[in-house]
């Protein structure tokens, strides 16, 4: 029973730097051979943390290989594009102009019922509305609506509203974010003048944000409860 | 570029793993084949006395000299070659030089499967 334990905690350390080796890519959507590494990874360790009479060795060394071809096949996928279309796949338009193609989502095995699914997911309930639908590598569907029923933006009303940068939290529970401060190109000074004027101290803030225009909301801790 | 040299020294560990696996494989499974040999030797010359005392001997090397089998190979299979192992010197002290020299024949049989098992081999890849 022991054996497991540690074993488990070798394989979790082991797991959790595999991921952080192969990079933020892994955590996000999936690219087709990602996906199959990610799978085979959690199918790999599993087998060695229950089986103690098996070498750890066996499940450690299949995850090594995975993560090194995994780098490899990411990196040359990069530098050479033949290789990304080879394994990542290509964008398929499914509406072209208004248009649905319909071979491209046979092609697919992509049903009418899937594609107004996803579109009404993004918020769009008449197809006549899309202009150009695209099934990405990952297998998210992109969408552009025609010109008439894409949503106004600023430049199309003609307004510059002013560039305050995102607001980034610069207390979060009591403790200080310096990363929070530099973005915001902010210092200590500057939350200590923000401290003193709602007559708090940092240790009091739930939630403090700001942004580059040094507009700011602050929460108390005691406005929380 | 830094993901590239982690990944190529991955792959560098690896290929050291597996060197060095086969390696303490090959090596010891060849000299414990050798000290088997030795037995037999001693067991058609009609040397009890020595077969025992190479028995006895033998238990404690292939001791020695799996110590480090488990960490890439399953344990059932050298648990498998032990059982065997540690019956021969009991075998030739109660008498049963019959069943010592199949047993013996047994264990060689067991051992070279084993160090065939890791070879890089079309028969084992697939």
């Amino acid at each position: 029973m022991a054996i497991t334990a540690v074993r488990t905690v070798i394989i979790y350390i082991f797991i959790i730097t595999a991921m952080r080796i192969m990079g933020k890519r892994q955590l996000g959507e999936l690219q087709p051979a990602e996906l199959v590494v990610t799978l085979l990874i959690s199918d790999l360790a599993a087998v060695p943390m229950q089986e103690s009479g098996m070498p750890l060795l066996n499940g450690l060394i299949p995850i090594m290989m995975l993560v090194a071809l995994e780098l490899l096949l990411s990196g040359l996928m990069m530098k050479v594009p033949f290789f990304h279309r080879l394994i990542g796949g290509r964008a398929k338009i499914v509406v072209n102009d208004g248009k649905l193609d319909a071979s491209a989502m046979k092609g697919m095995r992509l049903t009418v019922e899937d594609l107004m699914e996803t579109l009404r997911q993004q918020g769009t309930f008449d197809i006549t509305e899309v202009q150009y639908a695209i099934v990405e590598a990952n297998g998210k569907i992109s969408v552009l609506l025609k010109p008439p029923a894409r949503q106004a933006t600023c430049g199309d009303l003609g307004l510059s509203p002013p560039d305050n940068g995102i607001p980034m939290v610069i207390v979060s529970d009591g403790k200080v974010s310096q990363w929070g401060l530099s973005v915001c190109g902010l210092d200590e000074s500057w939350l200590a003048g923000v401290l003193a004027a709602n007559t708090c101290a940092a240790a009091d803030v739930f939630l403090l944000t700001a942004d580059r225009s040094r507009q700011y909301t602050l929460i108390r801790k005691e406005e929380c409860a | 570029m830094k993901r590239l040299i982690v990944a190529l020294a991955l792959l560098l560990s690896v290929a050291v793993l597996c060197a060095l696996s086969l390696l303490s494989l090959d090596r010891n499974t060849d000299f414990l084949l050798s000290r088997m040999d030795e037995m037999q030797e001693a067991y058609k010359r009609g040397d009890a006395g020595s077969c025992l005392a190479l028995s006895e001997e033998f238990v404690q090397e292939f001791d020695e000299r799996t110590r480090f089998f488990p960490f890439f190979m399953r344990h059932s299979d050298i648990s498998k070659i032990e059982e065997s192992v540690i019956v021969l010197p009991v075998m030739l002290r109660s008498g049963e030089e019959a069943h010592w020299i199949s047993e013996l024949a047994k264990c060689r049989s067991q051992l070279e499967k084993l160090a065939d098992m890791e070879t890089l081999t079309l028969e084992n890849i697939l």
